[in-house]
């Protein structure tokens, strides 16, 4: 009992934060006290001040508003990579479960050759051919990650395709179109959304660390990744510039593996 | 266990050959020229005339197959290309910085084994006490950490407040300590909470029940007879992920300056340097590959089902 309520404590916890944080993307033009990318030597590496509240980094800007700012980086692209996961897995993930066949043979074969394989190695060696920058960084991650959860909702396909239901429905002459997106797919997203919540703070660290090693975003946007990177020379006399934006970046990732974990843990017990 | 291995190693020529084939044709598919990428790169003014000439030098002008093939020759005797920047070949250049990564990597893998597998022990051992809570917590924290950032904490904490340890570059043994700490924390608490589970899966099983009621000890039970059996699933996750650890000394490298492979490959990608980027794909290519032979030699002694099943094959 205890347990339950520690977990939806949680649950709510983390859910908390990332609308916080959700919000804090969205509205980043209203929140930001100032422009991210202005810069103004004449106030750089200022500690917090009531203009600002928590310092200015090397150029001069706002620490605040670039920490906003980034929130609608770091969040949105890997919102975005997951979502657009998500769309081709399911779709490939469901043909080759339902067609199998050939198309299902390829399919699993081409996964197999991607999965031999460590992510990151790929997205490295993937942007190291199409060249640094967030795009390219992008398109590597989506790339590399539809693989795994086409196969998983290829399995899922399989399993719910021998059920009752789906052969009633067949029996009374439903289209395939319809057997999959009235009968199929109904079960098998909501799994799927619990597996991309947890997905979202792993993609998020990946573009994070390429960004930190200026293989994603390109200066001057304002990522949490880059404006690490942007600290290293002022890590022994000025440390709050690398303290902030990698709290951030570990508060986020945080919040999305708790809240991924305890959906999941709900999801289990049904 | 001689054929299996074999066998395995006969296995690899079609896999490595698949890459180098996949390796070379992205490099010439990708937009841009490297004609005049490579004239740009060496201050040359990128008239068509100069480009003509370097295709020629290069070798650019002829068809992609007969390409691939040059490519292939020179690669039979180590010769890659040279490097666009430096105009050093490129075998050499990344032979060099190759070895500090793999001290990197199997410093972090000795650092992870240490610390998992007697905190996984005893995290099943006090199931649900305070114990294993506390590694449950750190097992979150681990997973949501960026390790660039848990580097420059430690840079910041050990080396400028304590002055423990050296804040970067390669030496001297402390010098590898933050390095390999920062590589090997992530993995540590997922090790940890998986050796925990495999162990407890097992705690119940009949054959430990029957140790237990011959009288012996706890340790006894845990270490001699679960242990082996939950180290499976364990060795498997480990194996995987020192594809991923090393490839993870990109990070460690870059925060530490530590003279690596996995930052020489960096800089040549922000540099479009293309022959140092082949070589750095094919060279992780082949680390991952020998690795995974390793493992699954590994495996075969460890579990004879492997080794029979892949003879009865033949």
């Amino acid at each position: 009992m205890i347990k339950e309520i520690m977990n939806n404590k949680l649950l709510v916890f983390s859910g908390a934060i990332i609308v916080l944080m959700a919000f804090v993307a969205v509205f980043a033009p209203y929140l930001a006290p100032h422009d991210p990318n202005l810069t103004n030597l004449a106030v750089r590496l200022q500690g917090p001040s009531k203009d600002f509240l928590l310092g200015t980094d090397h150029q001069g800007r706002d620490i605040l508003s670039r920490l906003i700012y980034g929130a609608r980086v770091s969040i949105g692209s890997s919102v975005l990579v997951v979502a657009v996961t998500m769309v081709i897995s399911i779709v490939i993930g469901t043909i080759s479960g339902y067609k199998g066949g050939r198309i299902d043979y390829f399919f699993m074969r081409f996964c197999d050759i991607i999965m031999a394989f460590p992510g990151l190695v790929l997205i490295l060696a993937f942007v190291g051919i199409m060249g640094p920058g967030l795009f390219n960084l992008i398109l590597s991650i989506i790339l590399i990650q539809w693989v795994t959860y086409a196969r998983i909702i290829r399995g899922m396909v399989l399993s719910y395709k021998e059920q009752n239901f789906v052969t009633a429905a067949k029996m009374l002459g439903s289209s395939n179109v319809k057997i999959i997106t009235r009968h199929l797919l109904p079960g098998i997203i909501p799994q799927i959304i619990v597996l991309a919540t947890l997905d979202i703070g792993t993609v998020l660290l990946h573009i994070a660390g390429f960004s930190f090693l200026g293989l994603g975003i390109q200066p001057p946007t304002a990522e949490w990744g880059a404006m690490l990177n942007d600290s290293r020379q002022f890590l022994r006399s000025h440390p709050s510039l690398m303290i902030y934006p990698g709290m951030m970046i570990f508060i986020v990732v945080m919040a999305f593996n708790l809240f991924g974990d305890k959906l999941r843990d709900i999801f289990d017990r049904k | 266990m001689i054929p299996f291995i074999f066998k395995r190693i006969i296995n690899l020529i079609p896999i490595l050959l698949g890459t180098s084939i996949i390796t070379f044709l992205l490099i010439h598919l990708v937009p841009g020229d490297p004609a005049e990428a490579y004239l740009r790169l060496s201050q040359i003014p990128p008239t068509d005339e100069a480009a003509a000439h370097i295709r020629k030098e290069l070798g650019l002008d002829k068809p992609l197959y007969v390409q691939y093939f040059i490519w292939l020759l020179d690669a039979f005797q180590l010769d890659f290309g040279e490097s666009f920047i430096t105009g050093d070949p490129v075998f050499e250049e990344a032979i060099y910085y190759l070895w500090p990564t793999l001290q990197l990597t199997l410093a972090a893998i000795v650092l992870t084994l240490i610390i998992s597998v007697p905190v996984g022990i005893l995290s099943a051992v006090y199931k649900d006490r305070l114990f294993d809570q506390v590694s449950r917590i750190l097992a979150y924290v681990g997973a949501s950490m960026p390790s660039f950032w848990l580097g420059f904490l430690l840079i910041y904490f050990f080396s400028f407040k304590l002055g423990l340890f050296p804040s970067g570059s390669r030496g001297t043994f402390v010098h590898i300590v933050l390095p390999a700490v920062t590589m090997c924390l992530v993995y540590t608490f997922t090790f940890t909470r998986l050796l925990r589970s495999g162990i407890l899966e097992f705690m119940n099983q009949p054959y430990v029940m029957y140790a237990r009621s011959r009288g012996l000890k706890e340790r006894v039970v845990i270490g001699k007879h679960v242990l082996k059996n939950a180290s499976q699933p364990f060795i498997t996750a480990f194996s995987i992920s020192i594809g991923n650890m090393l490839a993870g000394t990109v990070i460690a490298e870059n925060v530490f300056a530590w003279p690596g492979i996995g930052r020489y490959f960096v800089s040549a990608i922000v540099n479009r340097d293309f022959p140092a980027i082949q070589f750095c794909v094919l060279l992780m290519t082949i680390i991952f590959v020998l690795i995974n032979l390793i493992v699954d030699i590994i495996y075969a002694y460890l579990d004879p089902r492997i080794r029979l099943k892949g003879d009865q094959l033949k």
